[in-house]
């Protein structure tokens, strides 16, 4: 992608429900918006938007395929689909000793933070992407 | 006028049974930000595979798998085309085959079907049915649009954009037809709703009067807001398997008949036929509904009823020997997306005569506890909750319903529904008040799936097999 292309693109809104990231897919304008939960995935993408590239592996011992030593799962999985252990209590793969950091975002941008069904006001807010 | 043929009225005829021995669900909710759908999907296929007693730890009952069937209502819902398989990807089943499937509401009762079909040609020994809807990524009024275009767009959609208003015009005629009031309907609601009360499980559990729904707001004349089920998130699953694995899985598998039937989306266009009868029902017993419909400008089906069940029940009754349908199940889960559906239903697979449907409500047999007579009710509805109180998205509910029916029969309800560390997992207490819906001792059970306004059904019938 350029820069041309990537400055044409307009911001993402996003909103922020709990701990999950919605993001929303203007499909068909305002009403016909559909908001994307990022679900258990949404550190992958609050990782991006602090610029870190975060990634997940299996590490239960009783995993037929992983025993507890699992390859990285890039894009990220929040659950393992040979063991189904969640990953929750998961550590985040680490390259350089930080238990989150395996690289680094080459470019930021900004997103809105945005009313979510129409419910709540919008600001700014930082938003990665790679 | 339809006329069916010998042939087309013939029984299927498995080549071998087909058992139903693990079910699994999520929580249903409005909206579910929390988990992606391929989450949710690994929730209940989790619990499928650990919670249901097997003798076989989970991941070696997954190693049995040989086929799976996913079940999803609308892509629109989901923004996304072959969720099949980012599912199946996520659960771990490449490269095994799957098919999606999509009958509408009856999408997971047409996904059993077929799941039922692969172990009964022998296809497989032990099928994956799984079905999910999330339907909170648009906003409510454009949820209703995209489920309005499951009504035919050159001569329906146009008129509303809300399905309640597809099944008003249906509980206008009916109620007028066998002079019906509009409390028997609300009581469904109050009924079914209060079911939902006793599950962790449950959507919009509510304690509510025949009054509080009478006083509601109109969605669609006659039907009140509590009366209509709402937009769902969440998902479910079932293992079948041949006999032989049924039973060294478990000690407890559950038999599975199962049959389907459609009919034109279009009510209005439904062309008018004799009725097909059920094993316990004359052609003498319904002269007189046939003088009444002639009187009434009526016909069968008509508004009044659901062809498409009845061709379902008339195949699963005869597969499964069902010959009494009220005297011979213990309990129904119906597709209650209104109570109107509900109410019409009973007639369709003769829990009561056509046109007496009524009965089932005034009765009291459609309770766990007859209310009327103090004693336990016939064959009681919806204890899960059915759709009004616990849960409607779309492509699990018809799985959801088989898992609560072969749980009422491995009389292990109060096991799925009476931990509080089951409501706790769902970030709920266990009310105080819960009480247990388990039904005594019973044997057999029947599941509806249902769509649109009768396009497609499914029922289902799931015996105890120990």
């Amino acid at each position: 992608m350029t820069d041309g292309n990537v400055a044409a693109m307009e911001p993402s809104t996003i909103s922020i429900v709990g701990d999950a990231w919605i993001l929303h897919v203007p499909r068909f304008g305002e009403e016909g918006t559909h908001y994307h939960t990022y679900g258990l995935l949404t550190p992958y993408f609050k990782g991006l938007a602090e610029g870190r590239l975060l990634a997940t592996r299996c590490i239960s011992p009783a995993c037929p395929i992983s025993k507890g030593n699992g390859q990285l799962w890039l894009p990220p999985r929040a659950d393992c689909p040979d063991c189904h252990k969640p990953a929750k209590g998961l550590p985040l793969i680490s390259r350089w000793g930080c238990p989150w950091l395996v690289g680094s975002v080459f470019r930021a941008r900004f997103a809105r933070l945005g009313p979510l069904y129409g419910f709540t006001t919008s600001t700014k807010f930082a938003f990665g992407a790679v | 006028m339809i006329a069916l043929a010998p042939g087309n009225l013939r029984v299927p005829k498995w080549t071998r049974p087909v058992y139903l021995v693990a079910a699994g669900t999520t929580d249903f909710r409005k909206r579910y930000p929390e988990k992606r759908l391929e989450e949710l999907c690994m929730m209940a296929f989790r619990m499928l595979l650990e919670e249901n007693d097997l003798k076989r730890d989970p991941l070696e009952t997954k190693g049995l798998i040989n086929f799976a069937c996913y079940g999803e209502f609308a892509d629109h819902f989901q923004d996304q085309l072959l969720c099949e398989a980012k599912v199946h990807d996520y659960l771990g089943l490449d490269l095994l085959p799957n098919v999606g499937i999509k009958t509408g509401g009856a999408t997971g009762g047409s996904a059993m079907l077929m799941g039922a079909t692969t172990v009964a040609s022998g296809m497989s020994d032990c099928t994956l049915v799984l079905g999910w809807e999330r339907m909170d990524e648009v906003r409510t009024w454009t949820g209703n649009y995209y489920i309005a275009t499951a009504a035919c767009k050159d001569f329906e959609t146009r008129l509303a954009r809300n399905y309640a208003s597809y099944y008003a015009p249906m509980a206008r005629r009916f109620q007028e037809m066998y002079r019906v009031d509009d409390r028997v309907r609300a009581e469904i609601a109050v009924k079914n709703r209060r079911y939902a009360c006793f599950s962790p499980f449950s959507q919009q559990p509510g304690r509510h009067t025949i009054e509080d729904v009478l006083n509601g707001e109109i969605v669609s004349d006659p039907l009140r807001f509590l009366e209509c089920c709402a937009m769902s998130v969440g998902a479910a699953g079932a293992l079948l398997c041949s006999e032989d694995l049924a039973y060294r899985l478990t000690d407890t598998p559950v038999r599975l008949y199962i049959a389907g039937g459609s009919h034109t989306l279009r009510t209005g266009d439904r062309r008018p036929m004799r009725i097909p009868l059920l094993p316990h029902e004359t052609e003498e017993g319904y002269a007189w509904l046939y003088d009444e419909m002639a009187k009434q400008d009526g016909r069968w089906p008509g508004f009044e009823s659901f062809g498409a069940t009845r061709f379902a029940a008339y195949m699963v009754y005869r597969m499964a020997g069902i010959n009494a349908p009220i005297e011979d199940l213990d309990l129904v889960e119906t597709h209650d997306a209104f109570t109107i559906s509900d109410l019409q239903t009973y007639g369709d697979v003769g829990l009561t005569l056509y046109g007496r449907e009524q009965e089932f409500v005034t009765s009291g047999d459609c309770y766990l506890h007859n209310p009327r007579t103090g004693k336990p009710g016939k064959c009681p509805a919806n204890l899960s909750g059915g759709l009004l109180g616990t849960m409607h998205a779309v492509g699990a509910t018809g799985i959801f319903q088989c898992g609560e029916v072969l749980w009422q029969l491995q009389g292990k309800y109060d096991t799925f529904h009476g931990d509080p560390k089951v409501w706790e997992q769902y970030g709920k207490t266990k009310p105080a008040d819960w009480q247990s819906l388990q039904v005594k001792d019973a044997r057999r059970g029947l599941a509806i799936s249902h769509a649109g306004v009768g396009s497609h059904v499914t029922c289902a019938v799931l015996e105890k097999a120990w």
